[in-house]
């Protein structure tokens, strides 16, 4: 009987032990949960305003600045630019400790809103597309004449046929559309002489199909074009589906954006000559590391280089 | 032990209580607080949400006295936006800390659009009381602006909470019973804990006394040896304990001096009763001594008329006859002393022998062989070697035709006289001999006893520390021998 009792205190003993740690761990991991306190109280808080695109090359930004967040112990809120909203008209009142921009509106708006930014004393940092300005503010990007003679250089490997060339920039890639007067000033550069026609400027717009019907359109009233230059990844591969779907593979070169799977896919398949990629996760990254300093120190780097790679067929 | 409040019984049988009671209600006051954690818990997520929709109803009912005051410039409506002013910021939180969670950095932002809003709103005021008319024009325009993206962002806020409300209930009720669960668990396991506790208490407090009540019982049946009863840690009941393991103590030690003496008396009983027997057994001797003495007498009057009546009538040879049978009862009944010189021993031997010659002439051959120097020196208990050549002559011959002999001897072998009395008869046989040698007690036996049992008996009774004071020494058709070895050196025990 005694060690009956003794055995069932030690068992009750030690089940309630483990039922009370049980409940307790359980309820911790419930009000951290609610409480949402998981890695410690964050330094800054800034905010990345991107235009409203979800295609992989903001994803990667997006990615490189979290990333750099974590780092730097900051929290980043993400805000997309609604032009009807007024976001980035809005941002001066958010209270944040600074703010990245990727601006896309004509350079006079986005001017102004940076300047109400600035009037404010909150860090600016502009990635992809810079805007002019007396005072500039820290640019995170490529080099869009760098990127234009890289478009270049592939189309200029193609063929030793004179090329009749059409660049279609994006609304999805505002940064180069801005700034596409550097972009043809560096194709030109790579080709100068190969030149058969003036380069055909051609502009797409957010949506991703629309590249389609352009081509469509274009093949029938140029019919001379033989090297087509893309500068969003949507747009290359709905080109490069249309070439396979017309039977134009081969006639016409494409040369494309971005270093999506499907684009390089298209390169394995000789549908797609080249491509240049520019790195995304870097360009976010390097933005709110700059940021970050600009906030804590007063400092950072005027401009930042995130370079621009080309991807064919020999370096897959 | 000393007394201290801890070792108390009263004190142990309250801590044993409420211990239980309080581990009871400790347990059940955990349960109850983290049932209202979780409630609360659950409650939180729709809170914050009722009140930044608070918030914005606030904000909206704002605008009115603001509006008014920038159409009419009415001081009441001044007094009611300044009133409403001053309620919307102390109603905002002071400083809202920076978070990790998407939501609460959008409604961090949405309070400082709000502050915002509001400092706009003052600023139009000033714009207004300063006339400045396109000023307040446009900060109302850029108010409006601001307040449709305060409105956008709270409904962006209430749609990502509620997303996230229900991506954490699934989550969050699964948790909630897994707690429920366990705290089941617990609650069920610490009552049991509880009752045992409270159980192992009072079994605590009640064995001794359970024991004590065992040994009372073994102690009233005479048990005395039983282990003495363990402390309990509980002052009275050791109190107890103790007086009650010192009393099993003394009683058993009282109990067994008694019993001790006891023995001791019934020992002495035993040997009283034994020398009483013995005395007994010496009067009856006494008697048939006396009995014995009395008729010799009558004989030997008798006799010596038959030998005085023999010589006259010239009968010589009976006379002879006569006058050795007379010697021989005026020696047995001469002397009374128990220890005699062996001289009177071999005197009455002779005697006998004259009258056995006359029976048996012809056919038994009588030899004493024994050394002068032993006759004075030595002391004999009285009547040991006639009795036993009387035996030789009634037992040993029976039934035999060849001629019988019987030789008697006394000879001293360093400080043992040895007497033999040996015949040529029939003999013993080794149960016989074993018969006659370890005899029934004296109290067992018959008072008569005579003869060969006589002498052996007597002979043990004078030698008690000697068993090898008379041996035989015989077979079947081989003879006898009767061989009695005293130690000269030692007195006979004459003490009863």
């Amino acid at each position: 009987m005694k060690a009956l009792v003794r055995i069932g205190l030690i068992s009750f003993g030690l089940l309630a032990l483990i039922a009370l740690s049980m409940s307790l761990s359980l309820a911790r991991s419930l009000y951290s949960q609610a409480s949402g306190d998981a890695g410690g109280r964050p330094n800054y808080h800034f905010s990345l305003y991107l235009p409203d695109n979800h295609n992989s090359f903001f994803a990667g930004i997006i990615a490189g600045a979290e990333q750099a967040a974590a780092e730097t112990g900051s929290v980043l809120s993400l805000h997309y630019i609604d032009p009807y909203l007024n976001e980035l008209e809005m941002a001066s009142y958010t209270g944040v400790d600074g703010v990245v921009v990727c601006p896309y509106l004509d350079d006079r708006l986005a001017r102004r809103q940076l300047e109400r930014l600035s009037a404010k004393k909150i860090p600016v940092v502009i990635i992809n597309h810079n805007v002019p300005a007396d005072q500039p503010w820290p640019y995170i990007g490529t080099n869009n004449f760098d990127v234009g003679r890289k478009l270049g250089t592939i189309a200029g490997r193609i063929s030793r046929e004179p090329l009749n060339l059409a660049v279609v920039y994006s609304d999805k890639s505002p940064g180069i559309y801005g700034e596409r007067e550097l972009v043809e000033m560096g194709i030109s550069s790579a080709i100068a002489g190969k030149l058969a026609a003036p380069i055909i400027g051609l502009r797409t717009s957010m949506n991703p199909l629309d590249a389609e019907q352009m081509l469509v359109h274009l093949f029938r009233t140029q019919p001379g074009i033989n090297t087509i230059i893309f500068t969003d990844a949507s747009d290359t591969l709905a080109a490069a589906q249309l070439l396979i779907d017309m039977n134009l593979v081969g006639q016409v070169q494409i040369v494309g954006f971005g270093a999506e799977s499907g684009i390089l896919e298209y390169i394995r398949k000789g549908v797609i000559a080249g491509t240049v990629a520019v790195n995304p996760e870097r360009i976010g990254y390097e933005a709110l590391m700059s940021l970050f300093s600009l906030r804590s120190t007063g400092y950072t780097s005027t401009s930042i280089d995130t370079g621009v790679d080309i991807i064919d067929r020999s370096k897959l | 032990m000393k007394k201290t409040i801890g070792n108390s019984f009263r004190m142990q049988m309250l801590l044993s209580v409420f211990g239980a009671f309080i581990i009871l209600v400790l347990s059940t006051t955990y349960i109850l607080y983290s049932t209202i954690k979780l409630q609360e818990l659950s409650d939180n997520s729709f809170q914050r949400e009722r009140f930044i929709k608070s918030i914005q109803e606030a904000l909206i009912a704002y605008q009115e006295p603001l509006l008014e005051y920038l159409s009419t410039r009415s001081s009441n409506a001044l007094a009611r936006h300044l009133i409403e002013s001053q309620q919307l910021r102390s109603s905002l939180p002071a400083s809202m800390a920076v978070s990790r969670d998407p939501t609460e950095l959008r409604e961090k932002e949405v309070y400082s659009l709000i502050e915002a809003f509001l400092d706009l709103a003052d600023a139009a005021v000033d714009e207004k009381r300063g006339r400045n008319i396109s000023g307040y024009t446009t900060l109302y325009d850029e108010m409006t602006t601001l307040l449709r993206y305060i409105n956008a962002q709270i409904e962006i806020i209430g749609t990502d909470r509620f997303r996230n409300q229900l991506d954490r209930y699934g989550a969050f009720i699964g948790i909630s019973r897994n707690i429920q669960s366990w705290n089941l668990v617990f609650i069920v396991a610490i009552s049991l804990f509880a009752i045992l506790l409270l159980l192992r208490s009072v079994e605590k407090t009640t064995l001794p006394m359970t024991r004590l009540s065992s040994m009372a019982t073994g102690i009233s049946e005479g048990n005395f040896g039983m282990e003495d009863i363990k402390m309990s840690s509980i002052y009275e009941i050791d109190h107890v304990v103790e007086a009650f393991n010192r009393m099993k103590s003394e009683i058993g030690s009282q109990i067994e001096e008694i019993r001790r003496q006891e023995n001791i008396k019934q020992e002495y009983m035993q040997e009283k009763m034994r020398n009483l027997k013995m005395e007994a057994l010496v009067r009856r001797m006494e008697i048939y001594t006396l009995q014995a003495q009395m008729n010799p007498h009558f004989l030997f009057n008798t006799l010596n008329t038959g030998m005085q009546l023999a010589i006259v009538e010239g009968a010589d040879r009976t006379g002879e006859y006569m006058e050795y049978l007379s010697l021989l009862f005026r020696h047995n009944v001469r002397n009374a002393d128990i220890i005699v010189p062996l001289r009177h021993e071999i005197e009455g031997l002779k005697y006998y022998f004259y009258i056995l010659k006359v029976r048996f002439p012809r056919n038994l051959d009588l030899s004493l062989d024994y050394a002068d120097a032993l006759l004075d020196d030595i002391r004999v208990p009285v009547s040991i070697l006639q009795p036993l050549v009387e035996n030789c002559v009634v037992h040993a011959f029976k039934n035999r035709e060849e001629r019988s002999s019987i030789l008697v001897r006394a000879e001293k072998k360093g400080s043992l006289l040895v007497l033999t009395v040996a015949d040529n008869g029939s003999g013993m046989d080794k149960g016989t001999i074993e018969s006659l040698l370890h005899p029934l007690p004296i109290d067992a036996s018959s008072s008569r006893v005579m003869g060969l049992e006589n002498i052996i008996q007597r002979l043990y009774f004078f030698y008690p520390d000697d068993p090898g004071v008379i041996r035989i020494e015989s077979s079947l058709g081989r003879g006898s021998s009767i061989v009695i070895s005293i130690d000269t050196e030692r007195e006979p025990c004459m003490e009863f």
